[in-house]
């Protein structure tokens, strides 16, 4: 009540302690100001997510003609698909295969070498082979690492850490599979050197603020946000400004040690007094100790949930949660015996993302053809003949009955076409181009035109086009200094070592750019550019427009 | 299925960047890609001769304080430190801090009872631009992309877009990328990418641009229903429009001279921002917003104030007095916006806190009844009489522009969407003679 009263003044607690990003972030409704609209809260004890059972759900019986599931994701989604009466589509070709698997799993296009290996397998176990080489390529770590990094708004720059201090981290830690409860424990308890201990990071990124590490931790690994409950109580949510300051708890003992040789981050236990969220207890106190082995229990309904939610939807464009990070029984899965399948799998699996990346690859789910047109709002509710209200509000595509076309992501566009003109220099860890970016990426760069995560909020970056994006892919600097004829450019290597001709030179350029051959006329027009060029303008030609097509631009 | 929606507030759900930037992508019709586009398609019927052409929004994110600019009560516990200064309008008392734009006051209007219920920054700058909440699976167009389809693009140029946005980024919502605008990040750097690279002649990028539409074709015509892949060609034309010489030289400022630029402020990308705007107005183009961040004055108000609004005072008033001069100002509404205003508590940072109860705006141009007082505070803490709500301001665009605020639009998936969604809200009477 007393927070009420502070409220209706308008007093918003603490709010200039914050930093900029959470003030920004910060959702707070006049609402609030009405006491009329206390009474909708929901009162008593708090609702939270089911437990998760203590089995995996089985997966239905379904048989669908000729519709045969590979994995049990499958047995879930076409039962589904079958009960709405919606027909899946076909599988995807194995080129497109390939690609889809490779941006997704390692972010850029494969390299013209891996696709001579991928063909040259036995058919029936290529996607499989293909999937496990991925998987184990250095690319996959720099993938990760920017989807982890965009999740925790990881900064190049961390006042108190080394440079690039939880990219790092992240980077070795997803290099090795460490298992993600560990990693998460890790980050969220971290304590001493930020020299020795580069997880300190992720603490420092918000200076040690006890009530933007409250917010980030719990939309990061418990998918609930609770940026309005730091200002206020919600008039229509569940979490209040209590639940906040619990969560804040956790951290309010946790400060820079001045008393050593270097200034590391030590957590005072008697001071700490955090609530967590579900309303468990830890016997580790009340501590970020606490907090970590709270979030990874087995017992809490959220963890293992959020983050096969956010893995699905990174690979098919769309969660069985929807935003990813509100999770509430206000927002059901659309497949909730599939999420609680898939989050039990994962821990029995020693909460291995490859494992569950590997899962879904492998799934038909993830292998079937893109399609234009996929179930929306207006064709389930028609189907379901009933006046169609905001509550039906639904994601076109959440029934899985075929795949999204999907624009690539800002280092998606940006990587597939460095490695594919060599245009960049060997340099961190010598791993992919854009993990030599110190991230947020600068503004009016490539990355931040094609929609790069600017690191602030916590959503991650977006992947829509715009007139900048065609300018900058048309007439911009970086597209066309990559297909000039550079030194490390993979035309000259492959004409000096591998004797390419000139047909054989335009093959490998589809292969690498586009993931398939030239049709007899695309070779034809290829060729007459270049046989009508002076030097190598014909084949620069060539590679701009194909980094201009769409079809390199869609994720297929 | 169904996902229940916290009806009537999903703060909780801060709107992600994703909203923001979503394009609801799927215009009708979908022009053909590189050059094939018929321009005539593109002209807007003859304006009526009283309707305005075009808009020009200052938007002062981060959300203005109206007591220390448009809204003063000094001598008040919560007045702050500045003077309350007479304008050109008879009894309209603005801040000391913004002496231009006081003396040229009577050429705008000025409305003191703005109110709303969203006191988060991003769904209230998306309620103030599109009129609707946010929603988590679609985005809803802004004003500027409606008063965009129904004004067309440019009689007198009808390769400009018809929608620019300096400072301030929007998706084009349910209307399509047609209606997207075009985005300037910074006003007083000039876009390099409006033209070819050096060494590319137009012989040569012509040549590109035949084996770009040539390679092309396979998979567009595999995915010829695919909005995404519609909204990416519509990209391309519009670039592709905009880089022909005539039309690219309307983005350079560096045709003005060093006197026209400095009197918009020449070192402030807001002010440069202001006259790129009457550039762009100058061309035909028909809605067009620029940005001047830094309002969120959360610690120390009044230093972060007095400095803002000297940009403001300098930019606006350049503009105004720019686009009189040149006979602009009757065909075009020139509003200063922001999300919401700030309490008249101080805090204990010298500052001031989010505050959508009431905030001013000030409109004037476009034909609009100019020098009057509509609404009022209770110095600043409250309505006092004749709340004005962001679909009111809409329906006022509308009707100063000869658009029928009324009229109903459709998503691709079929969803109607009204141009104002209140059907409770009308257009600001006083200021229609």
């Amino acid at each position: 009540m007393e927070v009420t009263a502070d409220l209706a003044q308008g007093r918003f607690l603490r709010l200039s302690a914050l930093s900029t990003a959470f003030v920004i972030a910060c959702a707070s409704t006049a609402f609030a100001q009405f006491p009329s609209f206390k009474s909708t809260r929901p009162a008593g004890p708090k609702e939270i997510l089911a437990p998760l059972p203590a089995e995996k759900p089985l997966p239905p019986e379904v048989s669908f003609g000729a519709f045969r599931p590979f994995n049990d994701i499958d047995r879930f989604i076409l039962a589904r698909i079958k009960q709405e009466k919606v027909r899946p589509k076909e599988l995807c070709d194995d080129w497109t295969f390939a690609r889809r698997a490779s941006l997704d799993l390692v972010g850029i296009t494969p390299a013209l070498e891996d696709l001579e290996r991928y063909m040259a397998w036995d058919k029936r176990e290529r996607r499989e082979k293909w999937v496990d080489l991925l998987l184990d390529q250095r690319y996959y770590a720099d993938r990760w690492t920017i989807v982890f990094g965009d999740l925790l708004r990881e900064r190049g720059g961390i006042p108190g850490a080394p440079t690039n201090a939880l990219r790092d981290y992240l980077h070795s830690a997803l290099e090795r599979n460490v298992a993600f409860d560990e990693l998460v424990r890790n980050l969220v308890s971290a304590d001493g050197d930020p020299n020795q201990n580069l997880a300190t990071g992720f603490l420092l990124r918000d200076r040690l603020d006890a009530d933007v590490l409250a917010v980030s931790v719990t939309d990061a690994f418990l998918g609930v946000s609770l940026k309005c409950a730091q200002c206020h109580d919600h008039p229509f949510d569940y979490w209040t400004q209590n639940d906040f300051k619990g969560m804040a708890g956790f951290y309010r003992g946790t400060r820079r040690d001045f008393s050593g040789e270097s200034l590391g981050v030590r957590h005072d236990r008697r001071r700490a007094q955090g609530r967590f969220l579900t309303g468990a207890t830890s016997e580790q106190g009340a501590g970020p100790d606490a907090l970590a082995e709270l979030i990874t229990s087995r017992k809490n309904p959220y963890f293992a949930r959020v983050i096969v939610n956010r893995l699905w939807e990174r690979m098919m464009g769309v969660g069985l949660v929807n935003p990813p990070n509100n999770f509430s029984p206000l927002n059901p899965p659309s497949h909730p015996e599939l999420l609680d399948w898939l989050a039990i799998d994962f821990i029995e699996s020693g909460y291995d993302l490859k494992h569950t990346l590997r899962l879904i690859a492998l799934s038909r789910t993830y292998q079937q053809s893109s399609s234009d047109s996929l179930a929306t709002w207006a064709s389930v509710v028609r189907h379901n003949k009933e006046t169609p209200t905001e509550a039906d509000d639904i994601v076109p595509g959440s029934l899985f009955e075929g795949m999204r076309l999907r624009r690539m992501s800002a280092e998606q566009v940006n990587d597939s076409i460095l490695v594919a003109t060599g245009y960049y220099s060997q340099g961190y860890r010598g791993n992919r181009p854009s993990a030599q970016t110190m991230y947020p990426p600068r503004p009016r760069s490539f990355l931040r035109i094609f929609g790069a995560s600017d690191r602030e909020t916590i959503p991650t970056g977006v992947a829509d086009g715009s007139i900048q994006q065609a300018l900058s892919l048309m007439n911009g600097g970086f597209v066309n200094g990559a297909v000039r004829s550079h030194a490390n450019h993979p035309i000259r290597r492959w004409r000096e070592s591998r004797k390419l001709n000139g047909r054989q030179l335009i093959d490998a350029i589809f292969y690498q750019v586009l993931t398939r051959e030239p049709t007899k006329r695309e070779r034809k027009w290829a060729m007459d550019i270049i046989t009508d060029s002076r030097g190598d303008a014909g084949w620069e030609d060539l590679q701009w427009a194909l980094f201009n097509t769409r079809e390199f631009q869609f994720i297929r | 299925m169904k996902r229940i929606d916290c009806t009537g507030c999903e703060s909780y759900r801060a709107m992600t960047r994703r909203q923001w930037m979503r394009a609801a992508v799927g215009a009708a019709g979908g022009a053909g890609f590189l050059g094939l586009l018929d321009p005539r398609v593109l002209y807007a019927k003859p304006a009526k001769d009283r309707d305005a052409e075009s808009v020009v929004v200052l938007w002062m994110g981060g959300g203005m304080s109206h007591l220390d600019t448009f809204d003063p009560a000094p001598g008040t516990d919560h007045g702050g430190p500045y003077a309350a200064i007479d304008t050109s309008a008879e009894g309209i008392q603005i801040s000391e801090h913004l002496p231009r734009l006081a003396k040229g006051f009577k050429h705008l209007s000025l409305i003191r009872s703005m109110t709303s219920s969203e006191a988060d920054h991003s769904r209230a700058t998306y309620v103030m631009h599109t009129g609707y909440p946010p929603l988590a699976s679609m985005q809803h167009s802004t004003i500027g992309s409606i008063i965009a389809k129904y004004k067309g693009r440019s009689p007198r140029d009808e390769n400009l877009p018809p929608y620019v946005s300096i400072g301030i980024d929007w998706a084009a919502g349910y209307l399509g990328p047609k209606y997207a605008p075009y985005y300037i990040g910074n006003a007083r750097q000039s876009d390099a990418t409006l033209s070819p690279p050096q060494g590319i002649g137009r012989e040569r990028f012509k040549r590109r641009l035949k084996l770009l539409n040539d390679l092309d074709r396979s998979f567009k015509a595999k995915h010829r229903k695919n909005d995404a892949l519609k909204a990416f060609a519509e990209h391309y034309n519009a670039a592709l429009l905009m880089m022909r010489p005539k039309t690219a030289r309307v983005f350079n400022l560096d045709e003005e001279s060093t006197a026209v630029r400095e009197a918009y402020g020449a070192e402030s990308a807001f002010g440069q921002g202001c006259l790129q705007a009457r550039r762009l107005v100058q061309a035909g183009v028909r809605f067009v917003e620029v940005s001047l961040g830094g309002w969120d004055t959360h610690a120390n108000n009044f230093e972060a104030v007095a400095a803002k609004s000297a940009e403001l005072d300098q930019g606006a008033t350049a503009l105004i007095s720019d686009l009189i001069r040149k006979d602009l100002y009757d065909r075009t509404v020139v509003i200063i916006a922001s999300e919401f205003g700030r309490t008249p508590r101080i805090n204990a940072n010298q500052g001031r806190d989010h505050f959508p109860q009431v905030w001013s705006v000030a409109i004037g141009g476009g034909g609009l009844v100019s020098g009057r007082l509509i609404g009022a505070s209770d110095q600043g803490r409250a309505v006092k009489e004749r709340a004005v709500r962001v679909g009111d301001l809409h329906a006022t665009l509308c009707k100063a522009l000869g658009v029928d605020y009324k009229q109903t639009n459709y998503s691709p998936d079929k969803r109607p969407f009204r141009i104002v969604k209140d059907e409770e809200a009308r257009p600001i009477g006083e200021l229609f003679g």
